[in-house]
């Protein structure tokens, strides 16, 4: 299992964002509303898509250390900016400050918010409101 | 504590002492000498792993198309400005205003996926620009007051 497994189900089993996104039972498209690296065609909004953007591995003397840290973009996307703040602002509030065992057993450090931005895209006419975040962890113990 | 992850930069201080030490004009020809050989080492990153392609121009009637390969490569800037009144400067360093699609590379859009080449390059040599910015320091206060820095 890795990282984005445990925090695409955080999130997803998060209730305030349930109650911006939707469930698997609500939406259209019977997801969760959260999708790597990009939207699907015709996806329910809001949506919200994780990308991870850097990362790396400390080293320690003995050699390739367990502790990881990557960076991770989400944005999500919806019809009007309120309704994509919302989803925003759930999975942030999900997991920003997290500190744990991710549900498939990834140890989180920390996860801290480094990035916030808007965006508006003309054609189709859609809202954005993204965050990055810096997350230190271990894999979970195959 | 194996959960603490420190990074440790010393020299601060003294670097800015020894700066102050020194005519204006000079200390200030030192710090933008630093920076532009420090954030060049960004420039460079963003070069080799910026997406390259061809990029068509629209042109007018008369020229027609334009093709361009590598145009975001060939277009990262670099502006470096420090301030008058301080010992206090800034680099930005990035794609040109020209280049604009750069944010679709870099943070991706509903219908296409991020290729980030600014944030990974920002983070992947952040200490080797440090580093380069502290040894250029050094050279240049050795070269315009010999065996200043030591």
């Amino acid at each position: 299992m890795s990282l984005h497994v445990g925090f695409v189900q955080l999130i997803s089993a998060d209730d305030a964002f349930q109650a911006a996104a939707g469930d698997p039972n609500t939406r259209i498209d019977k997801t969760n509303g959260i999708f790597p690296a990009t939207m699907p065609q015709n996806c329910d909004l809001p949506a919200l898509v994780y990308a991870r953007v850097s990362g790396r591995e400390f080293d320690t003397l003995d050699g390739r250390g367990e502790l990881k840290q990557t960076r991770v973009q989400f944005s999500a996307f919806g019809e009007h900016h309120a309704e994509a703040e919302a989803a925003a602002v759930a999975a942030k509030n999900a997991f920003v400050g997290f500190s744990g065992t991710l549900p498939e057993g990834t140890e989180v450090d920390s996860v801290i918010l480094v990035l916030d931005r808007d965006n508006c895209e003309q054609v189709p006419r859609l809202y954005e409101v993204s965050f990055d975040v810096e997350i230190l962890y271990r894999n979970a113990a195959v | 504590m194996p959960n603490l992850v420190e990074v440790k930069i010393t020299g601060g201080r003294e670097l800015f002492e020894a700066l102050e030490a020194r005519p204006s004009r000079v200390a200030k020809n030192i710090i933008r000498k630093c920076l532009k050989k420090a954030a060049g080492i960004w420039r460079g990153e963003m070069r080799q792993t910026v997406a390259q392609g061809p990029h068509v121009w629209k042109g007018s009637a008369k020229t027609g198309r334009s093709r361009e390969f590598a145009f975001l490569r060939d277009h990262i800037g670099m502006k470096v400005s420090v301030r008058g009144d301080e010992l206090e400067g800034s680099c930005a360093v990035g794609p040109v205003k020209k280049g604009f699609w750069a944010q679709f590379l870099e943070f991706g859009r509903s219908d296409q996926a991020a290729q980030p080449f600014i944030r990974p390059a920002f983070e992947s040599k952040v200490r080797d620009v440090l580093a380069k910015f502290v040894e250029t320091a050094k050279e240049e206060l050795d070269k315009e007051f010999p065996g200043s820095s030591r």
